[in-house]
């Protein structure tokens, strides 16, 4: 295997391109043995990233591309999703743990991706999250 | 019913049809096999937390029977196991249903 995968893409506002880019990146990820756990975490997060990019930030608009980053080597897996909406402001989501909120059938994206990632990082403008995954012996 | 596979953006719009004619048929003491479902993300989540509010307001009941062990965790991970109701096997959930009337 390589000693480091670093690719760029772009896709529509469309769930079935979101998807396949999601195989590739959860594919590249299994080349360097992350275990079931690393690679289920990546999958998950990848999705909420990627939903929330298409329906919340590009508002499903066909216009609008979403711009994915990702290197890949043996320590850490680093994604970067970007979407061409106006961002928001990811504090303002309400904690969805919170017992009057769990029957709000939306906003879980980003507190799964903090579960699941070692680092969430949005950009000031609220458009870009970063994930990062580190991986653990074991 | 049973779930197999993945929850996900793409299938949580089957889900979400697939729930809607139970509905439609009247159902609304639903047990919803997990035991083959393999990923769940919040979409697919969104789709039962729809579907657990539209049976309670018909009085009636949304069952989940043995989730595998990743899927469990995010459901306990969002607390929603404080919402659904989860059971180990289909006679459990079943048993409950009966109970419960």
């Amino acid at each position: 295997m390589p000693l480091k995968i670093y690719r760029e893409l772009e896709i529509g506002s469309d769930f079935f391109q979101a998807k396949q880019a999601e195989d590739e990146i959860v594919a590249a990820a299994g080349a360097y043995n992350y275990g079931e756990e690393v690679i289920f975490a990546l999958r998950l997060s990848l999705e909420e990233a990627l939903s929330n990019a298409i329906r919340h930030g590009n508002v499903g608009d066909a216009d609008k591309r979403v711009h994915i980053r990702y290197a890949i080597d043996a320590d850490r897996i680093d994604i970067t999703v970007r979407d061409e909406g106006g961002g928001f402001d990811p504090a303002s989501i309400p904690d969805p743990t919170a017992a009057e909120n769990l029957e709000n059938p939306s906003g879980r994206g980003i507190m799964l991706m903090r579960a699941y990632m070692n680092k969430v990082e949005y950009n000031p403008k609220g458009n870009q999250v970063r994930l990062v995954k580190m991986h653990r012996a074991g | 019913m049973s779930l197999a596979g993945s929850a996900d953006m793409r299938e949580a719009e089957v889900l979400d049809t697939q729930l809607e004619k139970e509905f439609s048929l009247g159902r609304y003491n639903l047990v919803i096999d997990l035991s083959k479902l393999e990923f769940m993300s919040s979409m697919g989540l969104g789709s039962l937390i729809r579907a657990h509010n539209r049976c309670r307001a018909k009085k009636g009941r949304l069952s989940l029977v043995n989730p595998q062990p990743a899927v469990l965790k995010v459901i306990q991970t969002t607390r929603l196991n404080e919402l659904f109701n989860i059971y180990g096997t289909l006679e459990e959930a079943l048993e409950v249903s009966k109970e419960e009337g």
